[in-house]
């Protein structure tokens, strides 16, 4: 059963995934675009500033929440902890993953309605050549915090099962950030 | 319990937490909540989870943090950050210990585009380490200054710390990523006469490499290093120029990089699949950590924080010069075991009203910042330079080894400090002349 679901949301974390990948490489080229025609033809695409920033940004940060969580690559600290067991971290990661889905959870939860009270307002940007609707985008941030906090769940009571049977197969460690 | 020691005890449980390995964005976000419910009431605390996300992101100045990365991931996935080592050896090799040297503009050349001093030391340590080592160079120069050199990349531009600091203090962004130059330029200039010296001193450090380099193969690969150089600074050139804001560059830069591979052969669709990944994976974790800062500055804000902070300035009479330093011991200590981004995003909050009491310069400050946070990144026990490079050594040199050689580098570090504090133009001539 665990099997399952865990294909599905795979599936699913996947689908947000591409669509991020997809607003990320819109948002270079119609910058790139934008700056060549501003300074060719005078002439720069109107509106680049608004949709970059109430659609690509909000895809580019929200939806790759999920796979990140898949992959255990959050930001954490590890130096107090590295040296525990596999049987004790798995413990450990899987208390700290269901509580955090408590919190990531009450961001879907809050998001959900400010997304709800942005499409009842009927929420637009009004620009200089045109009226930009962005209602839709308020919906991105409640479904990558809902599917974080569904990776959460999940590898959280897989975490505790497999500390509990003191199964061999350990987590892999959460990652660091390459950055800086 | 009043408010301002609701907020202590507050940061107190936030590192107890950071401790036991709860995600730094949970952290700061549960933490800030729960204080805010407290300090307010539970409805003010929901209200500020709703819209915050979207507002926080919705942002075209922070736009510039996925572009930068994207042209990071482009520009380290399609080889073109590799080739500088091979330049730069053929170059400076002449110099005493010219091969440290040569690994050390590499390298930072390599963090200013791919903007991580991490992968750049990861990188470069199987590049250049093994060669090193080959030819007889101290084992503990050899992983030193691939360690240290790594941290250049933040200072030079593009530099995502930049970008996250600048908006947090409400600096512009243009002006602080050119703030950086100069420093980084210093940097490695100190490093350079610090090896040369020291190898000059001590030649066994660092035998001669044999064999002379033709003018002709010097040129020769100028054909293949010329596309990274010519992208950093084009990037630093529109900025600098007010041609395009720091947005525009990391979206053009991206572009340029991918059209660069492109020509060279490089772009396969892995190349193009793995870059696009890995900026998305950065963005989405940072962006997670930042959300929760905004929400920990708003609660200290409720708790009237801001305004003691400033007191406490006035009631101590505290001395700019006191409050820079004893920055740099916080920094120092909690750059012990935080990441730079996880730690900057942490104390912001807490130490701008510091600053702004003093009104000190923001810009300068800013380079002070992102200095400290890089030499945690070289400090024992958790320097998390010198455990990449372990990492990437194996059993061949010793952790304390890997430390004892960055030792130099903290010396030359603590000289760059003092320098940065005491002449503030270093940092602030340069975005001076963009007015």
């Amino acid at each position: 059963m665990n099997l399952t679901i865990e294909k599905t949301l795979n599936a699913l974390a996947n689908v947000l995934l591409l669509f991020g990948g997809i607003l990320m490489v819109l948002m270079m080229l119609q910058i790139t675009l934008s700056v060549l025609g501003r300074y060719l033809i005078s002439q720069p695409i109107p509106g680049t500033l608004e949709v970059v920033s109430s659609y690509y940004m909000v895809g580019v940060v929200f939806f790759p929440l999920a796979y990140v969580q898949r992959q255990r690559e959050h930001i954490v600290v590890e130096l107090f902890t590295q040296k525990l067991s596999p049987r004790s971290l798995a413990g450990l990661e899987g208390v700290i993953y269901l509580l955090s889905s408590l919190y990531v959870g009450m961001l879907a939860w809050r998001g959900f309605l400010s997304a709800f009270k942005a499409y009842d307002f009927g929420e637009t940007w009004t620009t200089a050549y045109f009226d930009l609707i962005t209602w839709p985008t308020y919906w991105f941030v409640p479904i990558g915090f809902t599917f974080m906090t569904l990776y959460l769940l999940l590898q959280g009571m897989n975490d505790l099962v497999m500390a509990w049977r003191n199964n061999q197969i350990a987590p892999p460690p959460a990652k660091h950030l390459p950055i800086e | 319990m009043s408010d301002i020691q609701i907020a202590f005890t507050a940061i107190v449980i936030l590192l107890l937490l950071l401790a036991v390995r709860v995600p730094i964005g949970v952290a700061l976000g549960s933490v800030s909540i729960i204080g805010i419910a407290i300090v307010k009431s539970p409805r003010t605390a929901l209200g500020s989870l709703g819209s915050m996300p979207y507002d926080f992101a919705a942002h075209w100045t922070l736009s510039a943090v996925p572009m930068f990365l994207l042209m990071g991931a482009i520009a380290y996935h399609s080889g073109l950050t590799h080739t500088l080592y091979r330049g730069a050896r053929l170059w400076l090799s002449f110099l005493p210990g010219g091969l440290a040297v040569a690994t050390n503009f590499a390298s930072a050349g390599f963090a200013a585009a791919s903007g991580s001093s991490l992968a750049t030391a990861a990188a470069m340590g199987r590049l250049a380490i093994p060669e090193m080592l080959k030819l007889g160079y101290d084992k503990a120069l050899t992983t030193g200054v691939v360690a240290a050199a790594g941290t250049l990349g933040s200072l030079i531009p593009p530099s995502i710390l930049m970008v996250l600091y600048g908006w947090f203090t409400e600096q512009p962004i243009s002006k602080l990523l050119i703030a950086g130059i100069l420093p980084g330029l210093l940097t490695a200039a100190v490093y350079t006469v610090m090896i040369v010296a020291r190898c000059k001193l001590n030649p066994s450090l660092a035998p001669k490499v044999e064999g002379k380099v033709t003018w002709q193969e010097k040129f020769s690969v100028l054909r293949e290093i010329w596309p990274l150089p010519l992208l950093i600074l084009g990037v630093i050139g529109g900025i600098y120029g007010g041609v395009v804001t720091p947005t525009e560059a990391g979206a053009f830069g991206a572009s340029l990089s991918a059209l660069i591979a492109l020509i060279q052969g490089k772009l396969s669709w892995t190349v193009i699949k793995n870059s696009v990944l890995e900026a998305m994976n950065s963005t989405a974790s940072i962006f997670f950590v930042a959300i929760g800062a905004v929400m920990l500055s708003r609660f200290l804000a409720f708790c009237g924080m801001p305004a003691f902070m400033g007191g406490l300035i006035e009631d101590w009479a505290l001395d700019p010069l006191m409050l820079v330093i004893g920055t740099s011991l916080i920094y120092l200590i909690l750059g012990m075991f935080l990441d730079p981004i996880g730690l900057m995003l942490l104390t912001l909050p807490i130490l701008l009203p510091m600053f702004e009491a003093l009104d000190l310069d923001l810009i300068w400050l800013g380079v002070l910042v992102i200095k400290y946070l890089e030499i945690g990144l070289l400090t024992p026990p958790v320097g998390m330079n010198a455990y990449i490079i372990k990492g990437v050594v194996g059993d061949q040199v010793g952790l304390t080894t890997i430390f004892r050689g960055l030792g130099w580098f903290l010396v030359c570090e603590l000289l760059i400090v003092v320098l940065l504090i005491a002449y503030p133009s270093i940092s602030t001539y340069l975005p001076s002349l963009m007015e």
